[in-house]
């Protein structure tokens, strides 16, 4: 693969799938105790 | 109906899953993949993720709030709002029943392609096979028939649809994304690591990542850029204001928004990756490369391009069969919460059931679909409503949306507060600053360049006749659409309705600032 398209697809993944995961971890850790929309 | 008894979802669980069904539709396969290569490669990748950040979450949160905070499918949020405004809801409401009526379409050409796939019954050429031997395809403008075989499976989505809308949101439509949406998960990371371990593989990834950047200079990639992602994340089609609707009051809003936008983009890279890979592998089979293989763009990449890959791989028919069979969940997952923002909002205005609402609804949506899309011309006509809609459309109701919250009504104070005390993770001053000035700004420029573009140049090689009939045809028909449901007379006591109170902001009621 040439340089550009890795540097383009890390940038991707790292933004999108890092954004995915810490998402994801900061909802399972920080759910909303009092809530009564979301068990 | 607010006020009184409104179905929830069980929980998060239950709405992420249904929230990403939405989003995870078509799209994903033949859209993404072909637009980022043909418009710049990897440079795609910055005005996406521009689109992303500065106007797919943004707007995401602003829909997520409306939805909760007023309580309805979009028509009755919008007027929750003020009662002049109810038409942008309709506006949303004509969009998803414009989609849905091609969309169905789609599904039934993959409900068909599931099983060319077992007997790869395309042959030693797939196009012809799908132009002339599947569609029957005749040139923009000539005369159209109804292409019976695609009637069956087109009435049979359309009545699953119906079935999983009318058990309601709990025993329906989540019932159905839990189902469903784990079984896609599933076949599509087989296809995707599948592909993975092609030869040719990694030149069709290199293809689609090389960068270039001159793209970055031409307004249509951007363009194409936020549109595109409004489809894909399903912005500005009232589609999360409904399913934020079904939360319950005091709901994670935010996180929920943050995981949901970037789930989204996650699979689209990686259906990319996967088509890529698979398209590398093509080129590597006829030595040639990426750029050299035919139709790889819109539709043709998944019914032209992909059997052509299916043909020349190993167990390519058991791939072809998981393949189109990701098709046909994917988009019936998006369906299905197209078909729900219309039904919600046609039980609320017209006080009917939701099993009522929904079979009226199909039942009607099913005849401009057989007659514009299940026919010899449906794939030009699908091609044109789809350039209309996508980057018209929903541009329009996202100014549109932005304007009237930020600066008619008033009210992004009033739903960033709601935002911050529903949600475990805030939004600053920055999501105002974005929703008020610089989405309505760029997607205000966007739709100027491609309203001046279409007038000035056309769209592709179709006929200016077969461009006003099906492009601008459509914006009549949304308009008259709006119109006509906007004036209709409630049948619901939808004004009865008041916001939950939040800290230091007096309950609103429906109809203030009218």
């Amino acid at each position: 693969m040439t340089a550009g398209a890795i540097v383009m697809m890390t940038l991707a993944m790292v933004i999108i799938w890092g954004g995915t995961a810490i998402s994801v971890t900061y909802l399972i850790r920080h759910p909303r105790r009092d809530d009564e929309g979301i068990q | 109906m607010p006020n009184v008894v409104r179905e929830h979802w069980s929980g998060h669980v239950g709405f992420l899953l249904s929230a990403l069904g939405s989003s995870f539709g078509l799209g994903k396969f033949w859209r993404f993949p072909g637009l980022a290569y043909t418009h710049g490669g990897g440079a795609f990748i910055l005005p996406y993720l521009v689109a992303l950040l500065t106007a797919g979450i943004p707007l995401l949160f602003l829909e997520l709030a409306l939805g909760n905070r007023f309580v309805g499918s979009s028509p009755t949020t919008f007027r929750h709002l003020g009662k002049r405004y109810e038409a942008l809801g309709w506006f949303q409401v004509a969009l998803c029943f414009v989609v849905m009526t091609y969309y169905t379409v789609l599904i039934g050409w993959s409900v068909r392609y599931v099983y060319f796939s077992a007997t790869l019954a395309w042959g030693s050429d797939p196009k012809t096979f799908f132009l002339q031997g599947f569609l029957q395809a005749t040139p923009p403008g000539a005369t159209s028939t109804v292409d019976v075989s695609l009637l069956w499976p087109v009435v049979a989505v359309w009545a699953a649809v119906t079935v999983v809308v009318a058990l309601g949101i709990q025993r329906g439509v989540e019932v159905a994304s839990r189902v469903f949406l784990p079984v896609l998960l599933v076949t599509f990371l087989i296809l995707v690591i599948r592909s993975l371990f092609l030869p040719g593989a990694v030149q069709g990834i290199d293809a689609l990542f090389a960068p270039q950047w001159s793209a970055l200079a031409d307004p249509q990639v951007w363009v194409a850029a936020f549109s595109h992602l409004f489809f894909s994340l399903s912005i500005a089609f009232g589609i999360w204001v409904t399913y934020a609707s079904y939360l319950k009051p005091r709901s994670n809003l935010v996180v929920t928004g943050y995981v949901t936008a970037f789930a989204n983009s996650a699979l689209e890279i990686l259906s990319g990756i996967g088509v890529f890979a698979a398209l590398g592998f093509m080129a590597f089979r006829e030595g040639t490369t990426v750029a050299g293989i035919e139709g790889i763009t819109g539709v043709s990449l998944s019914f032209i391009a992909f059997p052509n890959v299916i043909s020349a791989m190993p167990g390519g028919a058991l791939f072809g069969v998981f393949f189109f069979g990701c098709m046909v969940l994917a988009g019936f997952n998006a369906l299905t919460s197209l078909v729900q923002v219309v039904s919600a909002a046609l039980q609320e205005k017209f006080g009917l059931t939701r099993g009522l609402a929904t079979m009226l609804l199909n039942v009607t949506a099913a005849i401009p679909s057989v007659l514009l899309f299940a026919t010899t011309n449906g794939v030009n006509a699908l091609d044109v409503v789809d350039k209309w809609t996508s980057e018209i459309g929903t541009v329009l109701s996202a100014v549109a949306m932005c304007v009237l919250v930020a600066f008619v009504a008033k009210k992004l104070p009033e739903l960033q507060q709601h935002l911050n005390q529903m949600s475990t993770a805030t939004v600053g001053r920055w999501w105002i600053l974005i929703v008020t000035w610089v989405t309505p700004g760029m997607l205000t420029y966007m739709l100027i360049a491609t309203l001046i573009s279409l007038i000035t140049k056309g769209y592709g090689t179709y006929p200016a006749s077969f461009v006003t009939e099906y492009g601008w045809g459509t914006l009549v028909a949304l308009g008259l659409l709006t119109i006509m449901f906007t004036f209709a007379r409630w049948r619901t006591p939808v004004d009865r309705f008041t916001a939950v109170p939040l800290d230091n902001l007096q309950p609103t009621s429906a109809g203030e600032g009218t």
